[in-house]
């Protein structure tokens, strides 16, 4: 009798489990050119490029500097990022990578003392930062890929740090949260985000004329103002002033890296996305290959099945990454091994439907690779919420996905206060343990999980560019989109707005199952019945804040995250 | 005479070093704090300094440097990153604050409550230290959308005035009034 009142308590928790969640999904559909950001100026000054002429690349260092005004806690030329390009005419996808590297001074146990860790160096003040790559970046895009120069593509930048632009009470919330650290290391005169010492109100105009200076300069006289010229000064003596050891020599020494983006298939569809020093494309690819080996497409969305598989088959991908990833330009990783579809089938052998693994142990990719080296990464993943990603797509079908940052919001909290400017807190991403592979050393990027990627369909025609701001929740962001859009079906705002899960291991152990409260009550239920340690969250910028577009009979689809003040904005 | 002229030089001499010794530990009639390590104490500090408003203000405050303060601002907020910051836990920050209370109890120092955050700084992180000191608060101040729920109105002791403004630049009215009723201004 118990046992027939159990099953039918099972079938009635199933049907009701996995319930659609009504998402307030906004269609924009474009012909012409589309740009997705994290703010709808941003996305208005890359489409105004566009108009002009410019095609995806310029409208992305558009939307790029002009992330920089509006956005300014996130992203910017104090930092650094990533970026996939996808060139209509020859078909070919390349991957540029201005993430930050470590200054020449940097030592693998410069963050290893109690002191550091007791008064935060690695995430706040001179020693968090990195040498930063954007300026660089944006230079060898438009160079190599462009069509306008910088003096072109920035006028809608300059334009807005001249008239300003309205501040969202979010904005205002984000610069009170961070009020301490900028305080501690600028005086707030100096600074358009304070007024008498107060952050700006929400609903006021914020004016920049020291970054539109800055743009002006960079337009004058290239990546030299940052090399030799008064921003790169700025820079070094904001980093030294703040306890950091940078020099114009480290400025002078950055090299932007452009190459092979990570590649894989998840069921006839093309994935390119960012290799290391990104684990984010990697694991992306490593995701989908395990998920291939189950009928996702026949489980019911968010349900606890679908949800179950997803969340074991994460807790096997950060396994490995807690073993194997890490810059390539130091350390041999087994990139071949972990995007391998036989290691995935392997991997998901390991997955149990109605077991929950509590013991995660990585795999072994090497066999899968043709070598036989082990490494080790040390330290966890972050929680902090941050970065900026945005995709432009023009009417040739040019494509590009960038994801930007500068590590933490407001970075290290150092502003180069002649151009106003924060400098990010990369070296926060490093190890802080010496032995690890991710440790600091001079020119090292650190890892990062930023994924920004481009989804070509069976034919190789364009199909999608996505990508995601959210530290390691990127990794599971991106992938749970792909599926909402290549498994069920859906549109691009509609499967970017769906509740999100998150779920790890660390250290042979699994994490908790992290749930966004607007999932299915009933299906976080079932979840638990399974054994799964849920942990309900608000609905947030902890799971991941995306931006995509996505392609449907010749148009153009965008969707933004509503986590965020993200706007797709078309022509 | 000699010897009373001595006496009474070591005694101005000791009145002297009370004096200056006091003057050090006395050095402001206002003690402000965080509850819960935001920065929205900071920024309280601001306006009292804006406000020419001589303040002690330390986020870790302890009840031992409470001594002839006439008023302490518990500025109440949440934030795991700055608890992270100080290296303590949520429960060693609302023990700490509960014990500055009651030492600013003794020692007759009126208690100003403030919630300066907003709508964004509730949750239940910041609920937690709220419950703990709003029933022990003589005065409130919140600013909008901090107490859309009531909860402020719903623990406070009976008859304790609950001042809402519209930003953290308005607190400087109520700051002005409250302090100028006890006595500092």
């Amino acid at each position: 009798m118990k046992k027939a009142a159990a099953i039918l308590l099972a079938i009635s928790l199933t049907m009701a489990a996995g319930a659609a969640f009504a998402v307030e999904a906004e269609e924009v559909m474009a012909k012409n050119g589309m740009v997705s950001s994290a703010h709808e100026l941003a996305s208005r000054a890359g489409v105004e490029i566009m108009q002009r002429g410019g095609n995806a690349v310029d409208a992305a260092i558009a939307t790029m500097l002009a992330l920089n005004v509006v956005e300014p806690n996130a992203s910017g030329i104090g930092g650094g990022g990533f970026m996939v390009i996808r060139n209509a005419k020859t078909g070919e996808v390349v991957f540029l990578d201005y993430r930050e590297t470590a200054p020449a001074s940097a030592t693998k146990d410069m963050y290893a003392s109690q002191q550091s860790k007791d008064e935060s160096w690695s995430k706040v003040g001179g020693k968090a930062v990195g040498v930063p790559g954007q300026i660089f970046g944006i230079f060898a895009a438009l160079e190599n890929y462009g069509t306008m120069t910088f003096a072109e593509v920035a006028v809608p930048a300059i334009r807005l740090a001249e008239e300003g632009f309205e501040v969202h009470p979010m904005q205002t919330g984000i610069i009170a949260d961070n009020y301490d650290k900028i305080a501690k290391n600028n005086d707030l005169d100096d600074l358009a985000f304070f007024e008498d010492g107060l952050p700006i109100e929400a609903g006021k105009i914020l004016k920049q004329p020291r970054l539109a200076e800055a743009f002006r300069l960079i337009a004058e006289h290239g990546v030299n103002a940052m090399t030799e010229g008064p921003i790169g000064e700025s820079v070094v003596a904001a980093v030294n002033r703040a306890g950091g050891k940078m020099t114009m020599g480290d400025l002078k020494n950055y090299q932007v890296k452009i190459g092979d983006p990570a590649y894989g298939t998840y069921r006839g569809y093309h994935i390119y996305s960012t290799p290391p020093a990104s684990s984010g494309g990697t694991h992306i690819v490593q995701l989908l290959n395990i998920l291939e080996n189950f009928p996702i497409s026949s489980m019911k969305h968010n349900s606890p099945q679908y949800l179950h598989t997803l969340a074991e088959a994460m807790k096997l991908v950060f396994a490995d990454r807690g073993k194997y990833m890490a810059d390539t330009a130091f350390v041999d990783v087994p990139l071949r091994g972990l995007t391998s579809k036989e290691y995935a089938r392997e991997l998901a052998r390991k997955i149990r439907v109605y077991e929950v693994m509590q013991e995660v142990q990585p795999g072994d990719p090497w066999p899968y690779n043709g070598g036989n080296e082990t490494v080790f990464l040390g330290g966890g993943g972050n929680k902090h919420i941050s970065t900026s990603h945005f995709s432009v797509v023009d009417k040739e079908g040019n494509i590009v996905a960038s994801t930007n940052t500068v590590n933490y919001f407001f970075g290290s909290g150092v502003f180069s206060t002649e151009y106003g400017f924060v400098l990010n807190n990369e070296m926060d991403d490093f190890s802080q343990n010496p032995d690890s592979v991710n440790a600091p050393e001079p020119g090292k990027r650190p890892l990062s999980s930023m994924s920004p990627s481009i989804v070509l369909d069976p034919h190789g025609q364009p199909f999608m560019t996505l990508g995601a701001a959210g530290a390691m929740r990127i990794i599971t962001a991106v992938t749970q989109i792909i599926m909402n859009v290549i498994d069920f079906g859906m549109h691009m705002d509609e499967a970017i707005e769906q509740p999100r899960i998150f779920a790890f291991s660390s250290g042979g152990q699994s994490g908790p199952l992290r749930v966004e409260e607007t999932m299915n009550e009933t299906t976080i239920q079932f979840l638990k019945l399974r054994g799964h340690n849920v942990e309900v969250q608000p609905r947030g910028g902890y799971y991941g804040t995306a931006q995509g577009i996505l392609f449907i009979d010749g148009m153009m689809n965008g969707g933004a995250d509503s986590r965020r003040l993200g706007v797709p904005v078309g022509f | 005479m000699r010897t009373t002229t001595r006496r009474a030089a070591l005694f101005l001499l000791a009145a002297i070093i009370l004096i200056s010794a006091s003057s050090v530990a006395f050095a402001a009639q206002v003690a402000l704090t965080s509850v819960g390590q935001s920065p929205d104490a900071m920024m309280v500090m601001v306006v009292l300094k804006n406000m020419k408003v001589e303040t002690d203000f330390d986020a870790l405050m302890k009840p031992e440097d409470l001594s002839g303060h006439k008023v302490l601002i518990a500025v109440v907020g949440g934030s795991s990153k700055g608890l992270g910051a100080a290296g303590i836990n949520q429960e060693q920050e609302r023990d700490r604050a509960l014990a500055l209370i009651d030492k600013a109890k003794e020692t007759g120092a009126r208690i100003l409550v403030m919630h300066v955050g907003g709508a964004g700084r509730r949750g239940t992180l910041s609920d937690m230290f709220i419950e703990a000191v709003v029933p022990l608060a003589e005065r409130i101040t919140i600013v909008k959308g901090g107490n859309l729920d009531g909860l402020f109105d719903r623990i406070k002791g009976e008859n304790v005035p609950v001042t809402e403004v519209e930003t953290i630049r308005a607190i400087e009215e109520p700051l002005k009034s409250d302090l100028s009723d006890w006595g500092v201004l």
